[in-house]
């Protein structure tokens, strides 16, 4: 039998290394190189709202999964070899479900809504509602309840048998939980969310009847049939009009076979709409983005639910909002919310080892000015350094790509959408719904400047014919156009050059403010070609790299390709898609 | 063979290269077309090369993977079960006045406390604690807390004690001791109670306190260190070998103006007290214990904390009669210098000098770091010199929870060693 000698091995070992390096330095040569190769339009998503069978029901234990995603998967990433490798490259793994412009198709998980087309203001203020809410006037029959936790809660029937969770303020802050549930589900609904049915209702405890055999969880947990009281008891720790009303949330029961919540990462297994990574969905990255905006920190896979619709298909919600802007449900926001997570060991670190003199932006917590809103402010906010309750894996794949396309949603919203928004969230307080729309407003243009400065804000290319007839490719500069940065500050430049090889038509050229671009035709291309002794290829595409400045001061952005083919017959150019240097 | 098998390593890696100089997501989205079934084929969230590149990394967690699969599935098996909720249940009545509580004390062991509130009056509390540790440690205390008297601004508390501390250490007496002159004993105490106190003011408040205890030396039970018993046969050293029973009274004034009694960030405390001990069942011993303690706490910014304490305590016999060792003054331990054993300096009077700065960590949690200084001698007005003052200093984290700490755990160092300290549910 052959031994192994100790050459050998050291032998297999250098060469081992001999052959890494080798590798890594072709990936940096062919990385280099690239951008030379023909676009390729990526394949369309197919719709994942087709029948399929029933899946089983899930179940997450909040506790398992606190462990596993503060622990077991933070500790797991300092093993991931290939992610180390691709953070090296620069080479970050983009998102899945993206067309050939970046865009998200509508899906189970999300509709383009506001963020592809300004919605009405009208549209705002319903949201995903479809009707009026549960009917007061008429006896509530309550089917569930719960004690547990701070916040009490029950399911009502009203008299239509239409099924609605009913959700309270805590004492002391009227307004503040459900305005904020109302608020969020408007706002998140329009970026494109799936959302619940979110209503404020104003009721008289005596509407309320005791159903029988009321399923009930006690503040200790404990699992049994609700008394009269324990709904009395319920009641008494709720906060009440001067009418003898209560003001509440109610939620209305989601249409379908509820599956348990979904998991911000991998796929199900027994749902075979469900392909792509949740992961790597463009729409679950991104909505770290619009989360931070509203404040929503506690996006755990627990604040999801699936549910199997009539169509056959299962549809993916957010829920539970009664945690967003200023509101933690049972009590305002404490303030290191946003800073730092459930268990932040990075923190509690550089705490330990800077002796107390590390003063965390939270620690200068301001009072809180308008009890029904809660603490909600946009001081210190960093919409890329916002954290939430536990490390979201869907979140922590965002990319810079994933971050655009989130801002975007979020400076969709224009102010007079905001206010509608906030408007149903029926604040009494007219300087308090000011100051949520004032801050909503602020911390939405903290994000855009952010992320527009980070990639490029050219949006929205078409193509236009002159009076000439010489097509021109146009675009909007989203920071320009939502006021953020001013037009007569933002300059561009574009290159144009034929893919594939690297057949450059014209280097870059300053436009100023312009943003319009006049594109050669096929026979100046061939023209230009002939000059440096080139032929155009049979197939061929026109690659216009595009840069913006804003001042004198900053640098030129990084890049935009937009890619454009002659369609056959027609002689005129077509948008085949972008890239964007991510 | 070998070359072989580089090769495919170096195809390998190349063809890592290839994906990544940017063809990896049109290549994954191609993959998205049906596969001749009815629906998508499921896209994987690693592409092959990523596998393979991580697959050394995913072999060495695996074994830590699984234990973190096992935490997980035990704290679901714990949260689904209820079982802490039942245990909870278990050991508090439903309005939360009477209830069982883990308790750990470093000098007692560990075991539980009962309690029982508003017993007599509001904010009345009676605690049955049991607690043992090794070598037969064990401690039972019954104590009936803030009984208050019908129409008086009185408070009195109530207090019998069982103990049977095994092995507690002896050095020798003044400030020469040496560690090298370890010994241990075992020290038997039964002590009753009962102090009235009265505020005078939101502020200070007089006790007066009237006891009795019963002590007892035995052989220790700490087999590695010679026994005192037997150390200090043939010595006279007072209090070794015969039973006593004292009376003792005594007389305090304290002062708390502490913004918080757990943990507080504010304020001072300030006590001072005279004790009179005298045997009851003979004339051996007899003694007065006069004492001071005084903590500052300076709150320095966001919820960062100093505290100053300086403590003395004087020993003085009572006419001719004798001062029991295990009552000399002494330091050591938790209460005065953490970096030495407790009873490590026995003499007449001790000084004391402490400084802890506190800060927050984590919700609920703070960190203390401490130093503290002290010095054993027969006459703390006549002799104290610097040189012979006794340093330790340590860090220590508290988990707190409304006006208690939780736990407690210290580690403190000194010239001579390292000490760690742990306390669950601590008496304030």
């Amino acid at each position: 039998m052959k031994t192994v000698s100790k050459k050998d091995f050291r032998f297999f070992w250098s060469e081992f290394f001999l052959c890494v390096f080798v590798s890594l330095f072709a990936t940096c040569l062919i990385g280099g190189c690239g951008g030379s190769r023909m676009f390729v339009p990526p394949e369309p998503v197919p719709d994942d709202r087709r029948p399929v069978p029933e899946s089983d029901e899930k179940e997450i234990n909040i506790y398992a999964d606190n462990v596993d995603k503060l622990v077991s998967k933070q500790i797991g990433k300092l093993f991931d070899t290939s992610q180390h490798v691709r953070k090296a490259f620069g080479k970050p793994k983009q998102a899945y479900n993206v067309d050939a412009f970046g865009e998200v198709p509508n899906s189970s998980w999300f509709t383009n809504r506001n963020g592809s087309q300004c919605m009405t203001l009208e549209e705002i203020s319903r949201g995903p509602n479809t009707g009026m809410g549960p009917d007061t006037s008429g006896t509530w029959k309550i089917f569930r309840a719960k004690a547990e936790g701070v916040t009490p809660g029950f399911s009502i029937e009203d008299k239509h048998g239409e099924r609605y969770l009913i959700k309270f303020d805590p004492k002391g802050y009227s307004e503040m939980a459900t305005g904020a549930e109302v608020v969020s589900t408007k706002l998140l609904h329009a970026a494109g969310y799936n959302v619940p049915e979110n209503y404020i209702v104003y009721f008289h405890p005596r509407i309320l009847r005791l159903g029988e055999k009321v399923k009930f969880t006690d503040k200790k947990g404990q699992t049994r049939f609700m008394t009269e009281v324990d709904l009395e008891e319920l009641l008494g720790r709720i906060e009440y009009l001067p009418d003898g009303r209560i003001r509440a949330a109610a939620s209305k029961l989601l249409p379908g076979k509820t599956k348990g919540p979904f998991r911000y990462e991998s796929t199900v297994k027994d749902d075979p709409n469900d392909f792509i990574p949740h992961q790597h969905r463009r729409e679950l990255r991104a909505l770290r983005v619009v989360a931070a905006w509203l404040n929503h920190y506690d996006t755990k896979a627990n604040n999801s639910l699936d549910v199997y619709t009539e169509e056959g298909y299962v549809k993916h919600y957010l829920i539970d909002f009664g945690s967003t802007l200023g509101s933690q449900g049972n009590e305002p926001m404490p303030p290191f919310i946003g800073f730092e997570g459930s268990f932040d060991l990075f923190q509690i670190l550089k705490q330990l080892c800077t002796f107390g003199f590390h003063i965390r932006p939270w620690e200068k917590a301001d009072p809180i000015q308008y009890p029904s809103v809660g603490r909600f402010h946009n001081r210190d906010f960093n919409p890329q350094q916002y954290k939430f309750i536990l490390p979201n894996p869907a979140f922590q794949k965002m990319m810079k790509l994933d971050g655009y396309w989130g801002a975007k949603l979020v400076m969709s919203f224009t102010d007079e959408q905001i206010e509608a928004a906030v408007a149903q969230g029926q604040y009494s307080d007219p300087e308090a719904e000011a100051y949520l729309i004032q801050t909503l407003i602020e911390r939405r243009d903290i994000i855009g400047r952010y992320w527009f400065r980070r990639v490029p804000s050219l949006d929205a290319f078409e193509l236009e014919n002159n009076s000439n007839g010489i097509q021109k490719l146009c675009f909007t500069d989203l920071a320009v156009a939502t006021g953020l940065e001013s037009s007569d500050e933002s300059r561009y430049r574009y290159r144009l050059k034929v893919l594939p090889g690297n057949n450059i038509i014209s280097r870059y050229q300053d436009i100023g403010t312009t943003t319009c671009i006049p594109l050669p035709t096929p026979r100046k291309i061939v023209a230009e070609l002939q000059k440096g002794n080139s032929t155009l290829p049979s197939e061929w595409q026109l690659q216009v790299s595009l840069l913006v400045k804003r001042g004198n001061k900053e640098k030129w952005s990084t890049w935009i390709r937009v890619y454009l083919v002659i369609e056959e017959g027609v002689n005129e150019y077509s948008l085949l898609g972008i890239e964007r240097e991510g | 063979m070998m070359k072989t098998y580089l090769l495919s390593i170096f195809l390998l890696l190349t063809y890592c290269s290839t994906i990544l100089s940017g063809q990896d997501v049109s290549s994954d989205s191609a993959s998205v077309s049906a596969n001749g079934s009815a629906y998508p084929e499921k896209m994987k969230s690693r592409q092959t090369w990523e596998r393979i590149l991580s697959f050394p990394g995913n072999l060495f967690y695996f074994p830590i993977e699984m234990v973190f699969k096992g935490v997980e599935r035990t704290t679901e098996y714990l949260d689904e079960s209820k079982l802490v909720y039942k245990i909870f249940d278990k050991l508090t009545t439903d309005d939360g006045l009477r209830g069982v509580r883990p308790y750990y004390s470093s000098r007692a062991g560990g075991g539980i406390k009962l309690f029982q509130k508003n017993l007599l009056n509001e904010n009345s509390k009676l605690t049955l604690t049991l607690a043992a540790g090794l070598r037969e440690r064990r401690r039972y205390e019954l104590r009936l807390k803030r009984v208050q008297f019908p129409g008086q601004n009185i408070l009195s508390d109530y207090k019998i004690r069982y103990q049977f501390l095994s092995d507690e250490s002896f050095y020798g007496i003044g400030k020469e001791s040496q560690r090298s002159g370890r010994s241990n004993y075992a020290h038997e105490q039964i002590v009753i109670t009962s102090s009235f106190e009265k505020h005078l003011n939101r502020i200070w408040s007089v006790n007066a306190l009237i006891g009795f205890e019963e002590n007892e030396i035995q052989r220790g039970r700490d087999i590695e260190y010679p026994s005192t018993t037997d150390l200090y046969a043939d010595e006279k050293l007072s209090g070794l070998s015969t039973k006593n029973r004292m009376g003792k009274v005594q007389f305090t004034f304290e002062a708390d103006a502490r913004n918080h009694r757990g943990q507080p960030t504010a304020g001072y405390r300030l006590f001072f007290g005279s004790a009179l001990y005298q045997q009851v069942d003979d004339k051996a011993f007899g003694f007065w214990k006069f004492s001071a303690d005084f903590s500052k706490f300076v709150h320095l910014f966001y919820n960062r904390t100093i505290v100053l304490r300086v403590a003395g305590e004087v020993t003085e016999p009572f006419r001719t009669r004798e001062i029991p060792f295990y009552h000399l003054a002494e330091l050591g331990s938790r209460e005065t210098i953490r970096g030495f054993r407790r009873g490590r300096f026995r003499d007449e009077d001790m000084i004391l000098g402490s400084l802890e700065y506190r800060y927050p960590v984590w919700f609920h949690t703070d960190i203390a770091l401490f130093v503290d200084a002290g010095h054993v001698t027969e006459d703390i007005f006549r002799e104290i010199t610097p040189r012979d003052v006794q340093v330790g200093y340590g860090i220590g984290i508290r988990l707190l929870g409304g006006e208690d700490i939780i736990t407690k755990f210290e580690i403190s160092n000194s010239r001579e060693q390292l000490r760690v300290y742990f306390e669950l549910n601590p008496d304030l």
